[in-house]
C-alpha cells in the first residue's frame, strides 16, 4: 500500500514539474482541534507546523505535497500520569485554485501518511496509518511573488492500535507564507 | 528580715542532724573483698547503704561497726552486675571458715539506731567463743532504736558460747541479751536492795524492734536464736515467725517491756542444757508490755532440763506481760526435771491463756506434758484461761474452764515430722473460736476455721493443723492487661481434686489469646483439675480491627492509544485500633491468599493496575499493629 501510494505521488510530482506553469513553497502554521474526544481529554489541540510545495499542472489544478508536525504532553485519564504524542503527517493531492485578482482561492483534497508516537507509564506505541485530507483557502498576493495563504484543512485518520480505534485527525486552521517562482 | 536563703540552710542543716535527709549508696560486690571492702565503706560514709551480693561463696569474717545510725541492707542472691536477682538463700553463702564469727553488723548511732536488713544468704562455719557464731546484729542507742529484719536466710553449723546461729539486739550492747537467768538479780537488786546495778542504770530508754522470718536454722553448737530488746520506756517487739529452728541449744528471746510473738515456726531436735529445748522466752514487765505469745507451733523432739518444748517466763511487777499458747502442737519433747512439754513461769499479774494447744506425748518427771510456776509473791491474784487443750500430764495451779481433752491427737506421722491430724483425731472440731489471737489460717496455711468434722458447724480444731478434710491446692490466677478472670486474679485455696473452671474476661477492644503457666491452651473458659498447685495467666491481646469503609471499583486508565483498567481499592482506619503500622493487603484466589502489597498505616488507597477487564477479583485487607500482629480482615470483590 504504502509503495503504491509512494509511487503515484512521484509521478503526480514528476509530471507536473514537466508541466509547470508556477510553483509556490510556502512555511505553514496552524491551530489543531483533534476531532477524537479522547484526544482533546487527554492532550488538547495545539499548534502544527509545517511546509507545502504546490505546482500547477494545468489551468487551475495543482498538485501539492506537504509535511507537517504535532507534539503535545496530556496526562493519562485516571492516573494522571504524564504521555506524550507526536504525529508526523505526510501526503500530497490536488487543489484547484481559480484566480479572482488580489485572492487566489483554492480547494482541495489527498491522502496523508500518519506516523505517530506515544510514550507513557503504559508503554512505547509508534506506528502509522493512511488517511485523508480536504483543504479550502487563499492565497493573498503580496508581492513580488510573495504571498501568504490562509487556510482550513480537515483530515481524518482511523487507526485501532489497541481494542479501541482512534482518529489522529481533525481541523486545522492556520497561515502560510509562501513564494511563487 | 530574715533572708529567705539562710532558712533554707537552716532547715537542710536541721534536717541532716536528725537524719532526716539521707543519700543513699548502693553496692555490687562479687567476692570476699569487695564485700569487706563495702562494708568497711558503708560504716564510714553517713548514708544509707545498700549492698548487693552477687551468687556465690565468700569466705571470710565479716565486719560492719559503725556509729553513724544509718540504714544497712545486705541482700543475696544477684546476677554478675546485680541488675537481676534470684532470691535463693542457697545461692550466696557467708563462710566463716570456722575461723571467727562470719557476720558482725553494729550499727547504733548517737540519736538514731540504723535499721539492718539481712536477707537471702546462707551463714555458715561460724565459730567463736563469745557470743553470735554466724550473726551478730545489734543497733542500740539513747534515740529512736533500728529496726533488725533477719529473713529468708539459712544459718546452719556456727558455733558460739551464745547464740550459736543469730544474736540480735537492740538493747545496751555493752551488757548484750538481758536473759533471763539474770534478770533475777537484776530484778531482786532493783526491787530490794536499793543499790541499781549499773546494767539497770545504763538501760537504755527505747530498743527497736527485731523481726526473723522465713530462716533455715539447723544444727548450730549453741542457740539457734538469741533476740534481745530491752529498754525502760519503749521497747521493741521481738517477732519469730515462719522458720525451721532444728539440732541448735533452741532459741532464747528476752524483752523489758517489749511483746514477743513467736508464730508459725517448726522447732525440733533441739538441746539446752538449761531451760527451753525449743524455745526459752522471757519478759521482764513493771507496768504493762511483755506479752509473750506462741501460735502455731510445731515443737517436737526438744529436750532441756526444764521446758523439754517450752520454757516461758513473764515477770515484772503490777503489770507483768500475758503469757498465750494458742493453737501449738507441742509433742516429743523431753525434760529431765519439770515440763516436758511447756515450762510456763510467771508472775501473778500476768494472764495465762492456754487455748487449743496439744501438748501431747512429753515426758518429765514433774508435769510431763505442761508445768507451771507463779511466782512466790502471789500480791494481785492469777487469771488462768486454759480451754480447749489436749494434753494428759500436768503439774501446778490450773483452772480448766472446759473443754480439754486427753486423747491421743493422732498426727499423721509425728515420727516423721508429719503432725497434720488423721481423720479420727479427736482434736478435729474440738477446739474453741473464741480463743484469743486465734490465728486465720493453720501453721502450713491452710485456713482456719473449717468444718472438719463435717457437721455444717465451723469449729476451729485443737493443734498447730486445721484439718480440712482433704489437702487444699492452691490456684494462682493471673491476668495480663486487657482483662480480667473469673474467679478473680489472686490465690484461692481449692480442695485436692476439685474441678475449677476459670474463664477469661477481656475488657473492651480486648480479646482473650490464651492460657499460659500450668496450663497452654487457647480454650476459654478452662476447666482444671486442682491435682496440685496450679497457677495460670489469661493472656490477653488487643483487637486490630480491619479497616473501615472499604470499596473498590474497576476504571480505565488511558492515553490516546494505549489503556489499563486499574482496580481502585479504598478505606479509612478504624478509629479503634492503636500502634498500626501498616495494611496489608491480600489478592484472594480461591483458597489461596497472596500479599499484593503492604502499604504504610497513613495510605487510605491503593491502585491495582494492568488488571484484566471482564475478570473479578477478590481481596482482604487488614491492619498490622507495631508487633506486626495481623487483626482481622475486611474483605471486597471487584467486578
Amino acid at each position: 500500500m504504502k509503495k503504491s501510494i509512494i509511487t503515484i505521488v512521484t509521478v503526480v510530482f514528476l509530471s507536473g514539474l514537466a508541466n509547470a506553469t508556477d510553483i509556490i513553497i510556502e512555511m505553514k502554521a496552524h491551530y489543531f482541534h483533534p476531532s477524537e474526544k479522547a484526544f482533546r481529554d487527554i492532550y488538547g489541540g495545539g499548534m502544527m507546523v509545517g511546509g507545502e510545495v504546490s505546482i500547477g499542472v494545468w489551468r487551475g489544478l495543482e498538485v501539492w505535497f506537504g509535511g507537517s508536525y504535532f507534539s503535545k504532553t496530556g496526562v493519562l485519564t485516571f492516573t494522571k500520569e504524564e504521555t506524550k504524542l507526536e504525529i508526523y503527517p505526510i501526503g500530497g493531492g490536488l487543489k484547484y485554485k481559480l484566480s479572482t485578482g488580489i485572492f487566489d482561492l483554492y480547494a482541495g483534497a489527498g491522502l496523508n501518511y500518519y506516523q505517530y508516537k506515544e510514550s507513557n507509564p503504559l508503554g512505547l506505541v509508534s506506528k502509522g496509518g493512511l488517511g485523508y485530507i480536504g483543504k479550502i483557502g487563499s492565497y493573498l498576493k503580496v508581492t513580488g511573488g510573495f504571498l501568504i495563504d490562509f487556510y482550513i484543512n480537515y483530515s481524518c485518520c482511523k487507526i485501532k492500535p489497541a481494542d479501541f480505534k482512534i482518529n489522529i485527525g481533525g481541523i486545522e486552521a492556520g497561515v502560510g507564507i509562501g513564494f511563487c517562482f | 528580715m530574715i533572708p529567705r536563703w539562710s532558712i533554707f540552710i537552716v532547715v537542710l542543716v536541721v534536717l541532716n542532724f536528725l537524719g532526716g535527709l539521707t543519700w543513699g549508696e548502693e553496692f555490687c560486690v562479687s567476692n570476699a573483698t569487695q564485700l569487706q571492702n563495702a562494708l568497711t565503706e558503708a560504716a564510714t560514709n553517713g548514708e544509707d547503704d545498700i549492698i548487693r551480693v552477687d551468687q556465690g561463696t565468700y569466705i571470710g569474717n565479716f565486719v560492719f561497726d559503725s556509729y553513724e545510725g544509718k540504714n544497712l541492707t545486705l541482700l543475696g542472691g544477684f546476677d554478675p552486675g546485680c541488675d537481676t536477682r534470684t532470691p535463693e538463700s542457697s545461692n550466696t553463702i557467708l563462710d566463716g571458715n570456722h575461723t571467727g564469727r562470719v557476720l558482725y553488723i553494729n550499727n547504733p548511732g548517737q540519736f538514731r539506731g540504723g535499721d539492718i536488713h539481712l536477707e537471702g544468704f546462707t551463714i555458715q562455719n561460724g565459730s567463736t567463743a563469745e557470743m553470735a557464731g554466724g550473726i551478730y546484729a545489734a543497733s542500740c542507742v539513747m534515740g529512736t532504736p533500728g529496726r533488725i529484719t533477719i529473713e529468708d536466710n539459712i544459718i546452719k553449723k556456727n558455733s558460739a558460747s551464745t547464740g550459736g546461729g543469730i544474736c540480735a539486739y537492740t538493747d545496751d550492747e555493752d551488757f548484750g541479751p538481758l536473759l533471763a537467768d539474770e534478770m533475777d538479780v537484776t530484778i531482786s537488786k532493783k526491787k530490794f536492795l536499793g543499790s541499781i546495778p549499773r546494767r539497770i542504770r545504763e538501760r537504755q530508754n527505747v530498743a527497736g524492734d527485731i523481726v526473723i522470718i522465713n530462716n533455715r536454722v539447723e544444727n548450730n553448737n549453741g542457740e539457734g536464736i538469741v533476740a534481745s530488746t530491752n529498754a525502760d520506756l519503749i521497747a521493741g517487739s521481738i517477732s519469730i515467725a515462719g522458720n525451721t529452728i532444728t539440732g541448735n541449744s533452741g532459741i532464747r528471746t528476752s524483752t523489758w517491756g517489749g511483746s514477743t510473738e513467736i508464730n508459725g515456726n517448726i522447732i525440733s531436735g533441739n538441746t539446752s542444757l538449761e531451760r527451753g529445748g525449743g524455745v526459752y522466752s522471757s519478759s521482764y514487765a513493771e507496768f504493762g508490755g511483755g506479752d509473750i505469745t506462741f501460735v502455731n507451733n510445731i515443737i517436737t523432739e526438744n529436750s532441756s532440763i526444764e521446758g523439754g518444748g517450752v520454757y516461758s517466763r513473764a515477770d515484772g511487777m503490777e503489770d507483768a506481760g500475758d503469757l498465750s499458747l494458742i493453737n501449738n502442737s507441742i509433742s516429743g519433747n523431753l525434760s529431765s526435771e519439770f515440763g516436758g512439754g511447756v515450762f510456763i513461769e510467771y508472775h501473778t499479774s500476768s494472764v495465762l491463756n492456754l487455748y487449743n494447744n496439744i501438748v501431747w506425748g512429753n515426758s518429765a518427771p514433774a508435769g510431763g506434758d505442761i508445768f507451771m510456776k507463779m511466782d512466790p509473791d502471789d500480791l494481785y491474784g492469777l487469771e488462768s484461761n486454759g480451754f480447749n487443750n489436749d494434753y494428759t500430764a500436768l503439774d501446778g495451779i490450773w483452772s480448766d474452764w472446759g473443754g480439754n481433752i486427753h486423747s491421743n491427737p493422732r498426727f499423721q506421722d509425728p515420727g516423721n515430722n508429719d503432725f497434720h491430724l488423721k481423720s479420727t483425731s479427736p482434736c478435729i472440731d474440738a477446739g474453741t473460736n473464741s480463743a484469743p489471737r486465734l490465728p486465720s489460717d493453720d501453721y502450713d496455711g491452710e485456713p482456719r476455721i473449717f468444718d472438719g468434722n463435717d457437721d455444717d458447724t465451723a469449729v476451729v480444731d485443737i493443734g498447730a493443723d486445721e484439718f480440712i478434710g482433704v489437702p487444699l491446692q492452691t490456684l494462682t490466677l493471673l491476668s495480663s492487661y486487657g482483662g480480667s478472670t473469673s474467679p478473680a486474679a489472686g490465690e484461692h485455696l481449692c480442695a485436692q481434686g476439685t474441678e475449677v473452671s476459670i474463664t477469661a474476661i477481656p475488657d473492651n477492644h480486648f480479646r482473650f489469646s490464651h492460657w499460659s503457666g500450668s496450663v497452654s491452651s487457647s480454650v476459654n473458659p478452662i476447666t482444671v483439675t486442682m491435682s496440685s498447685d496450679i497457677s495460670i495467666k489469661a493472656n490477653f491481646i488487643r483487637n486490630i480491627y480491619p479497616p473501615v469503609n472499604f470499596t473498590g471499583q474497576k476504571v480505565l486508565n488511558r492515553s490516546l492509544s494505549q489503556a489499563e483498567y486499574i482496580n481502585v481499592l479504598s478505606w479509612q482506619p478504624d478509629p479503634n485500633n492503636v500502634n498500626i503500622t501498616k495494611y496489608r493487603i491480600y489478592l484472594v484466589e480461591g483458597e489461596s491468599r497472596n500479599v499484593l502489597v503492604e502499604l504504610n498505616a497513613d495510605t487510605d488507597h491503593y491502585w491495582h493496575r494492568r488488571v484484566e477487564k471482564d475478570k473479578q477479583y477478590h481481596f482482604a485487607i487488614c491492619a498490622v499493629n507495631d508487633e506486626d500482629r495481623e487483626g482481622d480482615s475486611a474483605l471486597i470483590t471487584v467486578q
